[in-house]
Order: C-alpha cells, then sequence, then structure tokens
C-alpha cells in the first residue's frame, strides 16, 4: 500500500476539487466539497481497493490525509 | 457546541421557534408549524418524545427526535421501542458530518436510561448510507407496498388513454364485491408477528388526532387513512386497519370500500408489513416501488445482542404507516 497511490485514490472521490490540492497534509475535513456523502465514498473505496473497513470513528480521529493513510495501514 | 436532550414538554418556547425554523430551512417544500411539530412529537404511546437539540453560539444548528412507543414483544412483553425522526442540520454546518450523529449517540445515551431498548428507522435515500455506516443501524427489510389502482389512466398520467379509468374502476369494483362477499364466510387474521406495537383505542386516538387523518369505526372495525396528492395522483394511504386491534380481511375490504365510494382517488395504497391472506390489494414488485424504505433497528445496549437477535428477522415484524408516516 503505497502513500501516493493513496492519495490519488483519495482525490479521485472529490468531482470538483483540483487534484493538486491533495497531499499528505491536506486537512480533508476543510476542503469545500467536503461532506457525509464524501466520508461515505472514501469509506467505500477503501474497502474496495484496500479490503478495510473503515469506521465513523476512523474518520473522525483523523485529520490529514496522512492520518487515515496511517489508520489503514495498521488496520491492514 | 453543546448538545441538549429534552422531553418534548420540556422545550423552551424561544427554541421551539428556531427549531420551526431550522426544520423549514432544511425541509423545503415541507412546510410545519410548531402546532404541527408538537402534535407529531406527542402522538404517540408516552405523550411526548425526546429530542436531541444541538446548539452554537444561542443558535440551534441541529435537531433530532426519537418517538417512543410501547410495543408487544412475543405477544407478552412490553417493551418501548423509539423511531428516529425528524433530523435537521443546517445547512452551513453540515461540513461537520458528525453532528448528526454526534446527538443520536446522546439521545442512545439518554434513552436506555428510560428503558428504552432500540431505536428503529426508515432513513430516506440521503440518511441511508450513513445510518449504516456511521450509526451502525442494521437493515432488517423493506417495506412493500400494496395498491389498488383506481383510475389507471390517471396513475400513468395517459389521459389520451381515459377509458382505461372505466375498466380499472370496474376491476376495483369487482374485487372489492368479491371480498365483501367472501368475507362472509373467510375472514383470515394477520400472523402476528413477535414485535407489534400496543394498540389500544386510546394509542389510536393519541397517534390520529391530527385532522389530516380520517379515522372510522363501525363496529369491532376500526380503520384510519389519510388523503394525498403525490404530483398529481390522489392517494390515499390506509394507515391502520383492524378488527379488535387485530388486521383482518374483512377490516380491510371495509377500509378499501369506503375510500372507494366516498373518495374521489386514483389509487388506495398501504405501506408496511400485510401478512394477511388477501386479494383485494396488489403487491407492487420491488422495481417499480417509487422509492426504497429501509427498515432499520439499532439496540442502545450491546449486550442485549443476543437477546433480541430475533429482531434480525423480516418476519418478527409487524411495522406500517400505523408506526411511522414515512410518505
Amino acid at each position: 500500500m503505497e502513500l501516493q497511490e493513496f492519495i490519488t485514490n483519495f482525490a479521485s472521490q472529490f468531482e470538483e476539487t483540483d487534484p493538486s490540492v491533495f497531499t499528505k497534509d491536506t486537512i480533508f475535513k476543510n476542503l469545500d466539497e467536503w461532506s457525509s456523502l464524501q466520508a461515505l465514498s472514501i469509506i467505500a473505496m477503501v474497502d474496495e481497493e484496500y479490503g478495510v473497513a473503515l469506521k465513523g470513528d476512523d474518520i473522525r480521529s483523523a485529520n490529514t490525509i496522512g492520518d487515515l493513510f496511517d489508520i489503514i495501514k495498521n488496520k491492514k | 457546541m453543546k448538545i441538549i436532550i429534552y422531553k418534548t414538554n420540556e422545550i423552551p418556547d424561544k427554541l421551539w421557534e428556531q427549531i420551526v425554523r431550522g426544520f423549514n430551512a432544511s425541509f423545503e417544500g415541507h412546510y410545519a408549524t410548531k402546532e404541527q411539530l408538537r402534535i407529531g412529537a406527542t402522538s404517540n404511546s408516552l405523550g411526548y418524545s425526546y429530542h436531541a437539540v444541538c446548539i452554537e453560539n444561542d443558535l440551534v444548528i441541529g435537531y433530532n427526535t426519537i418517538i417512543p412507543n410501547y410495543y408487544v414483544r412475543n405477544g407478552k412483553e412490553k417493551i418501548i421501542l423509539g423511531l428516529s425522526g425528524s433530523t435537521f442540520v443546517l445547512k452551513e454546518y453540515r461540513k461537520d458530518i458528525f453532528i448528526f450523529h454526534d446527538m443520536y449517540m446522546e439521545l442512545k445515551k439518554y434513552c436506555a436510561k428510560e428503558n428504552i431498548i432500540a431505536f428503529l428507522g426508515v432513513p430516506n435515500l440521503n440518511s441511508y448510507q450513513y445510518s449504516i455506516k456511521f450509526l451502525h443501524c442494521i437493515e432488517v427489510f423493506c417495506l412493500n407496498y400494496y395498491i389498488l389502482p383506481v383510475k389507471i389512466s390517471n396513475i400513468l398520467k395517459a389521459r389520451k388513454f381515459s377509458f382505461l379509468n372505466i375498466l380499472s374502476e370496474l376491476f376495483s369494483l369487482f374485487l372489492i364485491a368479491g371480498n365483501r362477499l367472501l368475507t362472509h364466510i373467510y375472514n383470515p387474521t394477520e400472523n402476528k408477528a413477535n414485535y407489534r406495537i400496543e394498540i389500544n383505542d386510546t394509542f389510536l386516538e393519541k397517534r390520529f388526532k391530527d385532522k389530516r387523518y380520517k379515522s372510522i369505526s363501525k363496529g369491532n372495525i376500526k380503520f384510519t387513512y389519510v388523503i394525498s396528492n403525490e404530483n398529481g395522483i390522489k392517494c390515499a394511504y390506509i394507515m391502520y386497519f383492524g378488527e379488535n386491534g387485530i388486521k383482518t380481511l374483512k377490516s380491510l375490504t371495509l377500509a378499501v370500500s369506503h375510500i372507494f365510494r366516498l373518495e374521489k382517488i386514483d389509487i388506495i395504497m398501504f405501506v408496511g408489513t400485510l401478512r394477511i391472506n388477501q386479494s383485494i390489494l396488489i403487491k407492487v414488485p420491488t422495481k417499480f416501488q417509487p422509492q426504497k424504505l429501509p427498515f432499520t433497528y439499532n439496540l442502545l445496549d450491546f449486550n442485549d445482542s443476543e437477546k433480541y437477535s430475533d429482531m434480525n428477522n423480516e418476519n418478527n415484524w409487524n411495522f406500517s404507516l400505523l408506526n411511522l408516516d414515512v410518505r
């Protein structure tokens, strides 16, 4: 599981946000497009791509994309 | 940001005004008054509901209600189950996706102390995934639709073929007359489900005190319906029917016959579980249902999982518009 690949997959869930905005340190909850629907699509993407079942609490405890990457890595 | 739990009669008037404003801003096309919200929250077995109000800087930014009702379990045990509804989070605060989650969890904590066993819900398309993934609600089944298409041309909006209305009205008349004759010799009753709302006259009076409901009583038979205009289609929803509190073919036939004779409607509809041998209403195949109505439950105490594992079985539930008006 590569960080860059995860960032690309994460960014692909957003339709209106410029992909260049997404980095390891992006605070995704501050993005204009962020909503519960985005959160749900991230959960679905992580389940499909990495076989990890993210919970609401995992999203809550992560601030940056890097934080979320670490959570998923630890769950694998 | 703080979340306060109130019972309906504890909500201060000033807060009600904000709740009504927030509700109407969030549900465009579903305008509600303070009185309507209050009636909705008090038309149940206990006469009040539980409300989570999320406040930031003296502004109500979120609201969620749990409507409690007595249910009969396995024919003898009386338990309280709560229905989640009337939820909103102001648009400008929806970025914080956990506001609804936090209100729901606070209600779970509070209601567990009030001896409520589980929260039930019929989430709409927008909140379904959220309910499953974030609130950990468990989907049991989807509510079914049963219809009698009285004026089929109006339903299909095919005015050119208005002659079809005559045919479908004749067909309806034939079904009603046939079933009325049949009930003189055959009056099947519903298979009693393990979980059903406790029905008595007091409950029915409270439940249907809103003036839009039409409640009819004929001897031991009672039924309630509501007329609604759904995108130009005049629809009669049967909210409840029963003979001494039990669904029977006779009470269903009488309800359908009454509506057919006295109301100018295009379609008669029943939404929910209908475990009774009947041939007066037609079950709508899933792909033709106007919207998916998933029924979910959420136990307030995880330690109860084994005891209430029978909640996972669709056949154990009796649930319809009587329980929750999801129209």
